[in-house]
């Protein structure tokens, strides 16, 4: 199998089955529990938070959730609001945040949207205009997950700061941590999402980056665990293995490998298909990451039909007639008729140019025959 | 003092002569429904009864019970020898928490030398006696103390009497074949024909890779939830894929949605008879779509020979069949976004009133069209639908 879709998720790195077994069989105690063997595990938890701090450059904290969707909720709903205040997002961000968004604006607070380019890239000249004094929180994602679009998020941060000194800045990285070097020290941002099976860790945790003297609200009450910010007992094995799993994916990411794979099947792509619009930028955009659409071409078939040959890819969110699906391709300003036709390829370290090879080669035959199917008409 | 339900008939009730064939049937749907569950049946005057079940899953036997067709309602009751000057003390201890109650008697057992009336009045003072908090009020008590005294010195002791569907015993009214489309409506269209007793095969078309897995496993949902009502049954997925193709190469645009209808009411007439089925049931509603008219109904049925086609829902607005969807669990699966038909294949402007002479013409220009309906139908996969909900 050909698995072309390491945006929505990766597989898991073997070794961390051995993790799971140590904290959940052997050492399984509760990291809370006062005896030597629970502060053995706590300890541990410990190293695995340096380990991902010192990784992604981090002064701060990390608190450990459930999911990517969990980080982006705390950082919506637990990042201080104030009378009269203003949260600004971008007009792409997932729904993980554009949910939490709408939340807010039907609670009262105002809530503006930053226009981006096709790319999935703020635009800063729109984002300058809505940020103001008033303004107390800011999300913006890293990473687009629909087009790799990468913001800088370093020169959002500045304006964002000159003109509200208090604003919490947060940024969703799920789609580039593991994906990209991360500085956070140097993008200066308060809070920074990451998701572990993005980067071949385990479903199921995510991690909320909190700058050294930034302070948020729990939006789940307990036990007090994670200073209080997150109570629930920790997922012992997931969080060791993220830092495994993060320091491993950071070690095997070649970006020019990537970029040479991208390039290769967007070039290709580009000879047999008329209209195709390549919604990447590749000079601000994730190495790993080709999104693009097709005219009058419903995505969805096109992933049944390479399936069905064993290749996997991903539509990304867009592909749907249905209007929930449509504020995406809408925000990128693409046209109604390539609404359906959108179609994310996204690959890691374990792609081969043979795969990207084999890739082009079906996508070909498959869009031909879908070709033939559409136009074919003899009345 | 024994815990039983009383389930009583429906509509079964007024049968002549066929009178046993009904009563069987429904006592055969009953065990089949109660199977899940270790109870026995027992029949007594026109009425079944539950009994020796696990106390702590008698609300969801009822709910069991609610389901299967051509019960009139159902109580959950206490059994016991009949004395009345026993029956107060029996429930005393049982009674639930209220200030008001009546007493109201049935008296089958006329060996019994007192009126209704009489004995009501005196189980009445009994638990007045009993139970000093308790005062009587006959026109709106919180509760009403249903006294069932019975030809076979039985007396039930109820408090609520549970409606159920009534109907017939699914199985009395023959089978018929359910076009079930994943949609909100065909699915509420084998309810109610099931609800006449009529058992249900199913038939699907599936244009893979148009449309998605989901959308079959939707609709594999979909009986599973029906099948609760109308017992287990076959359901026949058609690769639909080519002739959707060839539809879309050699038909006008307009007329696409025609002729695939008439095209699937042949396929179905044509399995339907192979399965036994008398009639074929579709959900369609007058007017609730292009392909909904009198003139699109006109023409699916000149592609029928044999058999009727029920339409259970022709006179119902769209609210009243979510709202039947909404109460047979059904709707919530019936939205998922999982499309049965590609936009691919979808016109932008179907024709409203199609005539039957130029949709047979259009229908006839599909090259091949009937080794393609033969492979079809030759390629069928069979699902069983079994309810996985108790």
């Amino acid at each position: 199998m050909i698995y072309l879709d390491t945006s929505a998720t990766t597989s898991m790195y073997p070794e961390i089955l051995y993790i799971i077994k140590q904290y959940s069989v052997d050492d399984y105690y509760n990291p809370s529990a006062l005896y030597t063997k629970a502060l053995n595990v706590a300890k541990d938890i410990k190293v695995a938070k340096r380990k991902i701090l010192d990784i992604l450059h981090g002064n701060g904290n990390i608190i450990f959730t459930a999911s990517g969707t969990e980080s982006d909720n705390m950082a919506m709903f637990g990042s201080k609001k104030f009378k009269n205040c203003k949260v600004l997002v971008s007009s792409v961000e997932h729904s993980a945040i554009y949910a939490c968004a709408k939340k807010l604006e039907a609670s009262g607070i105002q809530v503006e949207f930053v226009a981006c380019d096709a790319y999935g890239i703020v635009d800063i000249d729109d984002f300058k205009a809505k940020m103001s004094s008033n303004v107390a929180l800011v999300s913006i994602m890293h990473a687009c997950n629909e087009t790799g679009g990468v913001n800088d998020i370093e020169q959002l941060v500045k304006i964002a700061k000159s003109v509200s000194p208090k604003v919490v800045f947060h940024s969703d990285g799920v789609q580039a941590v593991g994906k990209m070097p991360i500085n956070l020290s140097k993008l200066g941002v308060d809070l920074y999402t990451f998701s572990a099976h993005k980067f071949h860790g385990m479903k199921g945790v995510g991690g909320l980056f909190v700058k050294k003297g930034v302070n948020i609200n729990p939006i789940i009450l307990g036990g007090g665990q994670e200073n209080g910010l997150r109570s629930a007992t920790e997922n012992v094995s997931g969080i060791i293995s993220t830092a495994v799993a993060l320091e491993k994916t950071c070690k095997l990411l070649d970006i020019e490998k990537n970029k040479k794979i991208i390039q290769f099947i967007a070039d290709n792509l580009a000879t047999f298909i008329p209209d195709l619009i390549v919604n990447t930028n590749f000079e601000c955009s994730l190495s790993n990451i080709l999104s693009f659409a097709l005219k009058n071409t419903r995505g969805e078939v096109l992933v049944h039909m390479l399936e069905d040959k064993g290749i996997i890819i991903g539509t990304g969110s867009a592909c749907s007639s249905s209007k929930a699906h449509s504020r995406i391709p809408t925000a990128l300003g693409i046209q109604r008729e390539y609404f359906d036709g959108m179609i994310r390829i996204s690959i890691d370290n374990c792609t081969t140019f043979e795969q990207a090879e084999i890739f082009v080669k079906e996508f070909k035959s498959c869009y031909e025959y879908l070709s033939s199917v559409i136009f074919n008409k003899c009345y | 003092m024994e815990k039983v339900i009383i389930i009583r008939f429906g509509e079964i009730f007024l049968k002549g002569k066929n009178k046993k064939f009904f009563e069987n049937l429904l006592e055969k749907n009953i065990k089949n429904a109660l199977s899940i569950y270790d109870c026995v049946i027992e029949k007594s005057q026109n009425r079944f009864y539950a009994t020796n079940y696990d106390l702590e899953l008698e609300d969801s036997i009822i709910c069991t019970l609610q389901k299967v067709f051509g019960i009139h309602s159902v109580s959950p009751a206490f059994k016991f020898p009949t004395d009345i000057t026993k029956v107060a003390e029996l429930v005393a201890d049982e009674l639930p928490d209220v200030k008001t109650f009546r007493v109201s008697v049935k008296r089958a057992d006329k060996t019994i030398n007192l009126t209704s009336t009489e004995i009501a009045s005196q189980i009445g003072g009994d638990i007045l006696q009993l139970k000093g908090n308790l005062s009587v009020d006959l026109h709106n008590p919180e509760l009403n103390i249903n006294v069932d005294i019975r030809e076979n010195k039985t007396t039930y002791v109820f408090y609520q009497n549970i409606k159920c569907y009534e109907g017939m015993p699914v199985g009395s009214s023959g089978r018929g074949m359910l076009l079930l489309s994943g949609g909100i409506d065909s699915p509420v269209a084998g309810f109610r024909m099931a609800k006449r007793g009529m058992q249900i095969s199913a038939i699907h078309f599936h244009s893979y890779p148009f449309t998605s897995i989901q959308a079959k496993e939707k609709v594999i949902e979909l009986g599973q939830i029906i099948s609760s009502y109308c017992g287990h049954f076959p359901l026949f997925v058609v690769p639909f894929t080519k002739i959707q193709q060839a539809i879309h190469q050699y038909c006008r645009e307009d007329f696409m949605i025609t002729v695939m209808r008439m095209i699937m009411i042949e396929i179905s007439e044509k399995i339907a008879i192979s399965q036994n089925c008398g009639a074929l049931i579709t959900g369609e509603s007058l007017g609730q779509v292009a392909s909904q008219t009198l003139e699109s109904i006109t023409v699916t049925n000149s592609r029928v020979k044999n058999l009727p086609i029920l339409r259970p829902l022709i006179d119902m607005d769209k609210t009243e069949i979510i709202k039947i969807s909404k109460e047979i669990d059904t709707f919530a699966t019936s939205i998922l976004p999982y499309e049965d038909c590609c936009t691919i294949f979808l016109p932008k402007n179907p024709i409203i009133k199609p005539k039957v002479s130029i949709s047979e013409a259009e229908y006839n220009k599909i090259q091949g069209l009937q080794e393609l309906i033969e492979d079809a139908i030759k390629n069928v996969e069979i699902v069983k639908i079994k309810n996985k909900r108790k």
